[in-house]
């Protein structure tokens, strides 16, 4: 936890020598994107996955992409490396999960991912586009534009109607079709029925599915989720992963998923593994998963 | 996990949208103004607590309100005791340029310029012994033609003009123990009293209770030495004060003129500084409302952290999320204010039933200009107590507010 010195980005661009982990590092070199930080130092990723096409010099659009991303909080006079120098990217139809150990950096990265915090140094990359550096204000609007948001504890506001929750993003400004496009996301989420409905009236998976609902409502290209099952029973929570699925294949919306859940694991399409800061490609044997990852529900 | 593989079929079954997505007016006015939405919810969710910093506004609206109102009440309470002062003036000899008395012409001329006044009154006055059988007293003498302008009789009649006889006020007729018919000398004249004056109420310029009046030409001297002018009401003494100086002091200073109604003016000015004090009594209860909004909303915004952590992330920007958390503020303000004037209107009606027994002198402009400034200063005070309480949710940061939920 303590871990300041600095790592270098190298080891943990490295290849991953375990071919049969699923672990996949950032994977992009020929992305077009068009900042002039353009890391060309960082080796070509080697991404050996066991599942899906061993991914080729990529073929798609990086979405969302960390580089070199380093934060570093000051408690008590002390300095907290909460990410050492982390490659991440996400590509649109994506689903990563992202895992460690509690204290491992994995919600920090999340943030910096969903532009809610800022990197100590590094690059986040968002469609391509160098988004470090954004004013506050800036930062809101891109997060309410392109980047939708599951929590834990869901944060439904108790006051408002499943239907008024999914909108809430849209509430502050001028957005003819909110209402209609709230209604049909919750049709689509099983919740048709259960428009007005205030959260206390509903089921933590349903209460789950509104909060699905919200993030979607602006239509993103990316949507994090932080232990999105954390509070959910396994069925239930298997729901969510289903839905989750259905978003990425239909809507190619990428999904980061933050968890200690092996039920998210093994249904995301790859799992990055965050130790002390910094990603770990042996992760799975580490958090003992390896026997698991046969079993995944694959589409 | 195989179960996951049912290819997100799920959940789709009873997709029964509900087209009648018809925004009601109510719906498009919040959709408008969301921050309204927002804050009406958000109040509704701790309905004491903002029952109780509803209150704090009420009272310290019927505090400022009822309490101007009260000072509007004692004005007019004392102005109707004080009577009719503020409608005399008096006139004399401008002694500072020489005029040791007004003549004949004088008066001619004051008369002239006085078309609004309802009394004119002479007056010359002299000091002699006054005796009846063998009681005797130095009193006051006034020559008055017209004495019956400006006084009443308590006993006999005042003659409309006083050619012979005299007029005796009250507490020296009580002294000598006369009554109309008697009786008396005066210097060494033998006068009939025609009449005994009632005694004066209130304050007046030439009180001669223990004095009396006898005819002008009895009174030695070729001058007057003051002339009391009345009229019906303050505005119109002022307006004589004015022709008076106008006819008289154009080329010199002949006469000064002493207004009753600068007296009343201080008296007003006395019950103004009375009323700002009563109001800035009630000004603090205000005041102490506005920390009791202060604390509810720092209260439930520390309660709200998750939500309006959510809200940041959501997409929501900083000033919107002040705008929603002033809007609270603003509708206590607003709802308590309105109470708060409601109440107060009706303390007022009560107030003027009992003191002035005319319960519609609480809709004199002045009163509703004190309900409009309680109710506007209740709505500041709340905008300005949301204020720091909005900053406060509005920059915290949301991966805190979201780590803590």
């Amino acid at each position: 936890m303590t871990d300041e010195t600095p790592h270098g980005s190298d080891d943990s661009a490295d290849a991953p020598p375990d071919a049969g982990s699923p672990v996949d590092t950032p994977s992009d070199a020929g992305s077009p994107v068009d900042t002039p930080s353009d890391a060309g130092s960082r080796d070509p990723p080697t991404s050996a996955t066991d599942r899906g096409p061993p991914s080729s010099p990529v073929d798609r659009d990086t979405l969302a992409e960390l580089r070199d991303v380093r934060k570093i909080y000051h408690t008590g006079g002390e300095e907290v490396a909460a990410l050492g120098g982390v490659d991440f990217a996400a590509e649109p139809g994506e689903f990563v999960a992202v895992m460690g150990p509690s204290g491992s950096g994995k919600s920090t990265m999340l943030n910096v991912l969903g532009l809610l915090d800022t990197p100590t140094s590094g690059t986040v990359l968002l469609d391509g586009n160098d988004v470090t550096a954004l004013s506050e204000r800036e930062r809101t609007r891109e997060r309410k534009r392109s980047i939708g948001f599951v929590f834990q504890h869901f944060y439904l506001i108790p006051t408002l109607t499943a239907v008024e929750n999914v909108e809430l993003p849209t509430l502050f400004g001028d957005d003819e079709t909110a209402r209609e496009r709230a209604i049909s996301l919750l049709s689509r989420v099983g919740l048709g029925s259960r428009l007005d409905h205030r959260p206390d009236q509903l089921s933590g998976g349903q209460k789950q599915r509104v909060a699905i609902a919200r993030a979607l409502i602006n239509e993103p290209r990316l949507l994090l989720a932080d232990e999105p099952t954390g509070n959910l029973d396994r069925a239930t929570g298997a729901d969510v992963l289903e839905e989750f699925h259905r978003i990425t294949d239909e809507e190619d919306v990428a999904i980061v998923a933050v968890t200690h859940d092996p039920q998210v694991y093994r249904a995301a399409d790859r799992t990055v593994f965050l130790v002390d800061g910094e990603i770990d490609p042996e992760g799975a044997e580490t958090l003992g998963l390896v026997g698991l990852s046969d079993a995944g529900g694959e589409p | 996990m195989s179960d996951a593989s049912t290819d997100g079929g799920h959940g789709n079954g009873d997709d029964s949208a509900d087209p009648d997505a018809t925004p009601g007016l109510l719906a498009r006015l919040f959709r408008a103004f969301p921050a309204l939405l927002m804050a009406r919810r958000n109040l509704s969710r701790n309905r004491l607590r903002s029952a109780l910093a509803v209150l704090g506004i009420v009272i310290g609206v019927l505090a400022i309100a009822s309490l101007g109102m009260f000072g509007t009440t004692l004005r007019s309470g004392a102005t109707q005791q004080l009577g009719d002062i503020g409608n005399e003036l008096q006139v004399s000899p401008n002694l500072d340029a020489g005029v040791e008395t007004l003549t004949d012409r004088d008066i001619e001329r004051i008369e002239r310029a006085s078309t609004g006044a309802t009394a004119v009154v002479p007056i010359r006055q002299d000091r002699k012994l006054v005796s009846r059988g063998r009681e005797q007293s130095a009193v006051t003498v006034y020559g008055m033609e017209n004495p019956g302008d400006l006084y009443a009789a308590r006993d006999g009649r005042i003659p409309e003009r006083l050619r012979q006889g005299a007029v005796v006020g009250d507490s020296l007729a009580d002294r000598l123990e006369l009554q109309a018919g008697n009786t008396i000398r005066v210097g060494n004249r033998s006068y009939r009293v025609a009449a005994v004056l009632e005694p004066q109420e209130g304050f007046s310029l030439v009180n001669p209770g223990s004095g009396v009046i006898v005819p002008p030409g009895d009174v030695a001297g070729d001058g007057w030495g003051q002339v009391v002018v009345t009229a019906e009401s303050g505005s119109q003494a002022n307006a004589t004060a004015a022709a008076i100086r106008e006819g008289l002091n154009r080329r010199e200073q002949r006469v000064t003129i002493f207004e009753l109604s600068s007296v009343t003016e201080n008296i007003g000015q006395f019950f103004g500084i009375l009323n700002a004090f009563l109001i800035g009594i009630g000004s603090i209860s205000l005041v102490v409302a506005g920390v009791s909004i202060l604390n509810v909303m720092l209260m439930s915004t520390v309660e709200r952290r998750g939500e309006i952590g959510v809200l940041r992330a959501v997409g929501v920007q900083k000033r919107d999320v002040i705008r929603m958390i002033l809007a609270e503020a603003a509708l206590l303000g607003t709802v308590g204010g309105a109470i708060g004037a409601l109440l107060a209107l009706g303390a007022g009606f009560v107030l003027n039933q009992i003191v002035l027994s005319d319960p519609l002198v609480t809709l004199q402009p002045i009163n509703l200009l004190y309900l409009v400034l309680a109710f506007a200063f209740a709505l500041v005070t709340s905008v300005l107590s949301g204020l720091y309480p909005a900053w406060k949710a509005a920059s915290s940061d949301p991966v805190e507010s979201l780590r803590s939920g």
